[in-house]
């Protein structure tokens, strides 16, 4: 059984980073973070709780419509082009294949979540630095060191580099492992990504406690206290894909589409339960048992629409 | 020698999202077909074939009747352990490689790592794709996509290959392939049930055939008992029908 359902997790989650949608999804994400980030003027003298805002808000936005349009393009594909014929025609049992399926789409979406979250942490470690490179200039400029020039330098340069890094290195190493050695192009783009933003999330973090020592000593806890909020938004995310992967089953794309939009909407005023950055603003800590218990409150909502599947694709005539 | 598939009254009337019949694919089919012999389900596009397939793959649900697959329902995993499966069209994965094909069907038919890696190469040198092994199915050409369609029916060493119009839109020289290969998968003690239109293919390879016509089955028999030319009889027995039509249509 557990040979089977590798196999499957396996196939489904190459089929979504093989595919060149799902990628732009990612550096958007990224992109949108980054160059939020560094609008002087809507950051309001708090720019690192404006790189942190928009990053969990791209992991929730930008993650919600990955998981959606990952269950639509693994079911609807797989009956759509046959394909389900020649696996229900295996020995694997219908509702096994469709967890299996569903699994695969959910560790595509903890790829996402994963590479935008790192570029989150980044951008926001940046603006604090950046926040402390600003005062230390202004504080040089009212001693008498005359600084005209100084600019609010609202994510350091090493943050912006690494956030750079996500975006550009993933395709220039896609395009030359493709050309060259024949990889898959959005696979190994996608590998990249995650390499370059977690390694460089952590380098960041390092780089800035040596470069500033005590002056960026919070950073760490800082990180931490993002960490659970972060965590949180998975659980909406793998309500809307359980919801989508049961729907993909009976219904065509659009059809998919429109009612994930609906239960979205359905959910907006339960959402914000998992958006907590306000539990981070002023000082606030968001505690690990609120996020077990977040996501004991969405489990039963998964479940009933993972049973909903399973019985959809139980009953399904395929081909 | 023991059924290996047994078709009993079976009935399939398609419905559309209302539940509203809209085809009667197959009425009341009943056929059985022995271990080792090579079995053939005949009849013009339309006629219930590939539903028939379907219903034996527990694919579709009959709406009356029973099918058996080595005595057990195919809707059970037992019964689909030993069976293989090559559809019309080559449903195959395309960003997959040839060997990524194989090893994923090898993993859905439960084969170890060690296992499902030794039977992709040996299928892979013995459908002749063993050179392009590496190459994303994608961008094959219908030949080649189909032999790895057939490599994966068989990486689970099933003992029924079912095969839905196996030579369809082939070459000369790759349904000659096809047919040897079936000629040495039988020999070698392996059930076959195919459905074709090409009435030569069937009378090369098969024993035993049902000829369908609009889902109702208008003959069975050995190939040598249905007289001396397989496509006049084809034609004698589902032509009748067709020329009656024409000939309304033509009023």
């Amino acid at each position: 059984m557990f040979g089977r359902i590798r196999a499957v997790i396996k196939a489904t989650t190459l089929e979504l980073v093989s595919e060149p949608l799902f990628f732009l999804l990612t550096i958007s994400a990224v992109g949108v973070l980054t160059i939020a980030s560094y609008l002087h003027v809507h950051q309001f003298g708090e720019p690192s709780r404006m790189a942190r805002d928009v990053g969990l808000s791209s992991v929730l936005i930008f993650g919600t419509v990955f998981a959606v349009f990952s269950a639509i393009r693994v079911f609807r594909r797989e009956i759509e082009s046959g394909t389900l014929q020649m696996a229900l025609s295996r020995p694997i049992s219908r509702e096994l294949f469709f967890l299996s399926k569903t699994a695969g789409a959910f560790l595509a979406c903890i790829v996402f979540f994963v590479i935008v979250f790192s570029s989150t942490i980044t951008t926001v470690v940046g603006a604090e630095v950046g926040k402390i490179h600003t005062e230390t200039a202004m504080s040089a400029a009212s001693h008498g060191h005359c600084r005209h020039d100084i600019m609010p330098e609202t994510l350091w340069f090493v943050s912006l580099g690494v956030d750079a890094c996500t975006v550009v290195l993933p395709l220039v190493f896609g395009a030359v492992l493709n050309r060259f050695a024949r990889f898959r192009f959005t696979t190994t783009a996608f590998a990249v990504a995650l390499v370059v933003s977690v390694s460089g999330c952590f380098y960041n973090i390092h780089l800035a406690l040596v470069e500033f020592g005590d002056a960026v000593s919070f950073i760490p806890a800082y990180v931490k206290r993002i960490l659970p909020v972060g965590v949180l938004l998975l659980a909406p995310v793998a309500v809307f894909l359980s919801a989508a992967a049961a729907l993909s089953v009976k219904f065509k794309d659009n059809a998919v589409a429109s009612f994930s939009g609906l239960i979205f909407l359905l959910f907006l005023p339960a959402l914000g339960n998992y958006y907590q950055t306000q539990a981070l603003h002023r000082g606030g800590d968001l505690p690990w048992s609120y996020v077990v218990w977040s996501f004991a409150a969405a489990l039963p909502f998964a479940v009933a629409f993972l049973l909903m599947g399973v019985f959809l694709m139980r009953s399904k005539d395929v081909g | 020698m023991s059924n290996v598939i047994e078709v009993e009254s079976v009935s399939k009337t398609f419905r559309d999202f209302w539940f509203r019949p809209t085809v009667k694919a197959v009425d009341q089919l009943s056929f059985s077909v022995a271990e080792g012999e090579v079995f053939g389900l005949l009849g013009p596009n339309g006629s219930g074939k590939s539903t028939t397939i379907k219903m034996l793959l527990g694919l579709l649900n009959p709406d009356s009747g029973n099918v058996k697959l080595f005595g057990k329902s195919p809707k059970t995993l037992a019964a689909r352990s030993d069976l293989g499966y090559l559809p019309e069209l080559s449903y195959l994965h395309p960003f997959l490689t040839a060997k990524e094909t194989l090893r994923y069907y090898g993993g859905l038919c439960g084969l170890d790592s060690k296992t499902s890696r030794r039977r992709t190469r040996e299928l892979l040198e013995m459908v002749g794709l063993a050179d392009v092994a590496n190459r994303a199915v994608g961008g094959f050409s219908k030949g080649m996509a189909r032999r790895v369609a057939f490599a994966s029916a068989l990486i689970g060493k099933p003992r029924l290959l079912v095969l839905d119009e196996p030579t369809s839109g082939l070459d000369p020289v790759s349904t000659n392939e096809v047919k040897t290969l079936v000629k040495e998968l039988v020999k070698g003690g392996m059930t076959v049930l195919m459905t074709s239109h090409l009435l030569g293919d069937a009378e090369d390879i098969c024993d035993r055939v049902v000829i369908l016509n609009r889902g109702v089955k208008v003959a069975e028999g050995a190939i040598g008992e249905l007289g001396s030319s397989l496509s006049d009889f084809f034609l004698a027995k589902v032509g009748e029908g067709r020329k009656f039509e024409m000939a309304e249509f033509l009023k």
